[in-house]
């Protein structure tokens, strides 16, 4: 079947609690590799039992996608390295300083062994993500998709970014969000969205993007629980409605939703700008 | 830094806990002759790694490879030998 | 085999230390009988203490021809520069990449292109001096943040050509070349694009370099994959890109890609799974994706890093499945370990081999280490291919294997 949204979670801090033994397997981890594992960790919880019954370890993939990665984590090595000198840099450190180490965990936590993915792009990383796990789904290469958004806060952007636009007002921060997306009707439940037809057209992304989601994770900030699928999806295309007319010239797509209780269509695109 | 066998212990168990970031044992717990790769401690090679940097930092004693370090990493006890063995032997030089 | 399954490889470029172009790079990897272009880090590239060599490319980077292609890209940035080496490395192998498709930028302008590059250290901010002044309390002049905002690789590819098309890059470490090519075939088969422009770029950075040393997986010597008395890893740089398209016959294709599989150990955050369990599924995925028989693969371009544990499992994983008389390469003997680019810099010499029907050995193999038992070509041997059908896989950090079954011309 068509790729349809299971259930979605968000993190806005990372001291999720998490059970002994997730913790324990955490105790290396930064911040970032914490915000994903806390959101999937959300996610996944109540599904344990039906995801073990309906997908092997190898039909269950993840895709990450960042527009900084772990940016702090690669400063943190680099103090190592300009306190003690360079042949007592941190390992520890360095290793959690590659992008793809938040993902790494997340498989070995929840055992997927299917393909495991981080992307980055400046301008809407989680619709990127999306594309490539739909395109999994579609082509049955996979049965099962974690797609995380993730950032971190870095004071040390936020100042550069500030100084460069000359700005008083910027700010990063901390999150995490989390999709579960499958195309096994056995493993949707009754309240799942279906994706179909996006089109992601990237015209000229040139232009950083700026607010990062900041309306929605206000709103649940410090919320860690569980939150209703389709009503983050709706605040999220609101939000992409939101920043997609703001940036008109960066990007433009089309999503059609149909929301299982109440049906409703959302659906923004944006009219040719290049001929 | 000089220490005698018992406080080098001593101060060997706390580096481990803190830096190493062990969450759910205290410095009093560790035994002496526990193994800490594998069994016991369960550090792994990547803690292995992390471990002589931690020694060169803390004590001036250098690792040069895993073989030296597998034998010195079995037990508290062989470590602190080792890192006084070592440090005697850099001060003769 | 079903070749509408198939996605036709239209152009090819290549950029290491072992060549300036994939023409001398095979050349150079049949003909060479030791490394070349690796040594200590030369001051032109950053000041270290210690002594690991590395694969590493010339001062200069881009050429007159180059320049000009990319002058519009800099003034529509107010950049002087190129944001990064990295982009240098990427952009010289974009333009080399279009006249090997025989394509000009117009011919593509507009037109609905993917692009997917995979790197690691091309996404890092890893400007040291901005960093060390910050961290004395200072506000540096922001020249480095704006050049980190600029320097997506798939961004650039995109707004150098002036074309549409989803962009990503990869950060899957080790086999983000592998997987930018792979999915890059993946959206070519789903109709999201017309055309892909995929492969992977990263220069030598220092924070890699003393990050790896620290992991005590660099080598004091040259590389020796899969030999007795191998001690690690070199570092290197380049980039390969490939530009893709659905299947279709043409006197221009330079080859397919008939199948490609991304798998996880879900095993240890920098080791491999001792037996390689998960790139044994990965081969198998590709297998059964193309409908191919296994003994028709005439090749593998293995990961072959040179370090203990690597080659080790990466034999275990390929004997499981493949057994022992496949012939077995590692080009990382003379490019060194070009993370983000590597799985695309050894998916295009695959394909020059493949299109050549012959195997040269590794170099830096001169006596196999006796625990290995796949038949790793050593060095100074070559063998000649019974098929043009082969495998270039690649193992990342975290546990990721990838694999990608290839095919030359015809």
């Amino acid at each position: 079947m068509d790729p349809v949204l299971l259930k979605t979670s968000i993190i806005t801090n990372n001291k999720a609690s998490l059970p002994t033994q997730i913790s324990r397997t955490l105790r290396r981890a930064d911040e970032i590799t914490n915000l994903c594992v806390a959101a999937s960790y959300l996610t996944l919880n109540n599904y344990n039992d039906i995801i073990t019954k309906y997908s092997t370890p190898e039909e269950r993939s993840i895709v990450i996608s960042t527009r900084f990665g772990p940016i702090e984590t690669n400063f943190r090595y680099l103090d190592t390295i300009f306190d003690f000198g360079e042949s007592q840099g941190s390992p520890t450190l360095f290793s959690h300083s590659v992008h793809n180490t938040a993902s790494g965990y997340i498989s070995r936590i929840f055992n997927f062994k299917g393909p495991i993915y981080t992307i980055s792009s400046y301008s809407y990383p989680l619709i990127k993500a999306l594309l490539t796990a739909i395109t999994l789904l579609k082509q049955d290469l996979t049965k099962l998709v974690l797609v995380i958004e993730t950032e971190t806060k870095s004071n040390l952007l936020n100042n550069g970014i500030k100084d460069l636009l000359s700005i008083k007002d910027f700010s990063t921060f901390s999150y995490s969000i989390a999709w579960l997306l499958t195309n096994q009707t056995e493993l949707v439940n009754n309240t799942g969205l279906v994706f179909n037809n996006i089109s992601l057209e990237d015209l000229s992304s040139y232009k950083p993007i700026y607010n990062l989601f900041s309306d929605i994770i206000l709103e649940y900030q410090n919320k860690i629980e569980y939150i209703n699928s389709y009503q983050l999806s709706i605040k999220l295309s609101k939000y992409l409605e939101k920043s997609f007319y703001e940036d008109t010239e960066n990007i433009y797509f089309k999503i059609n939703s149909n929301i299982g209780i109440a049906k409703g269509e959302i659906y923004k695109y944006k009219k040719e700008v290049l001929q | 830094m000089k220490l005698d066998l018992n406080e080098l212990k001593q101060k060997l168990k706390e580096i481990i806990v803190r830096d190493l970031k062990l969450i759910d044992i205290t410095p009093e717990e560790i035994d002496d002759n526990a193994p800490l790769f594998g069994e016991g401690l369960g550090l792994d090679s990547l803690d292995a790694v992390e471990l002589v940097v931690i020694i060169q930092k803390n004590f001036g004693v250098q690792i040069i490879d895993m073989e030296e370090g597998r034998k010195a990493f079995e037990s508290i006890e062989t470590l602190a030998k080792f890192i006084l063995d070592r440090q005697k032997e850099d001060q003769n030089s | 085999m079903d070749k509408n399954n198939f996605v036709t490889i239209l152009g090819s470029s290549a950029i290491c230390a072992a060549g300036e172009d994939k023409e001398s790079f095979f050349y150079n990897s049949v003909k060479q009988n030791g490394p070349k272009n690796c040594r200590a880090i030369s001051e032109y590239l950053f000041e270290t203490k210690l002594d690991f060599p590395a694969f590493f490319l010339g001062p200069k980077i881009l050429n007159k021809d180059v320049i000009r292609f990319i002058t519009p890209f800099l003034e529509k940035n107010e950049l002087e520069h190129c944001p990064n080496r990295t982009v240098e490395i990427l952009l010289r192998c974009l333009y080399n990449l279009l006249i090997d498709a025989q394509l000009e930028p117009k011919d593509i302008k507009n037109k609905t292109v993917g692009i997917v590059i995979g790197t690691t250290v091309g996404s890092t901010f890893n400007n040291e001096s901005y960093y060390k002044a910050y961290r004395e309390g200072k506000r540096p002049y922001p020249y480095a943040i704006k050049n980190y905002l600029l320097s997506n690789l798939a961004q650039v590819i995109q707004s150098v050509l002036e074309v549409r098309g989803p962009t990503m890059v990869i950060n899957n470490a080790c086999a983000s070349g592998t997987d930018a090519l792979g999915i890059a075939s993946i959206w070519i088969k789903s109709g999201i694009c017309d055309i892909a422009i995929a492969g992977g770029a990263d220069e030598l950075s220092k924070i890699a370099y003393l990050g790896f040393s620290n992991l005590q997986l660099t080598s004091k010597y040259p590389c020796k994959p899969f030999d007795a008395k191998r001690s690690g890893l070199n570092l290197g740089e380049g980039a390969a890109l490939m530009l893709l398209c659905p299947y279709k016959k043409s006197t221009q294709t330079k080859g397919f890609i008939l199948g490609y599989s991304c798998t996880a150990d879900a095993y240890h955050p920098t080791a491999p799974h001792p037996k390689g369990e998960g790139l044994k599924n990965a081969i198998k995925n590709i297998i059964e994706q193309a409908g191919i028989k296994p003994k028709s693969i005439a090749m593998i371009n293995a990961h072959g890093t040179g370090t203990i544990v690597n080659d080790l499992s990466e034999s275990y994983a390929i004997e499981a499945v493949l057994g022992c008389n496949i012939p077995v390469v590692s080009t990382k003997g003379i490019t060194g370990h070009c993370l983000g680019a590597a799985g695309a810099i050894e998916a295009l010499w695959t394909i020059e081999a493949l299109n050549n029907l012959i195997c040269p050995g590794t170099i830096g193999l001169n006596k196999k280490d006796p625990k290995i038992n796949i038949n790793a070509i050593i060095q100074g041997e070559k063998v000649s291919l019974k098929s043009n059908i082969g495998i270039s896989q690649s193992l990342a950090f975290g546990g990721s294997n990838s694999c990608l079954l290839l095919m030359g011309k015809d």
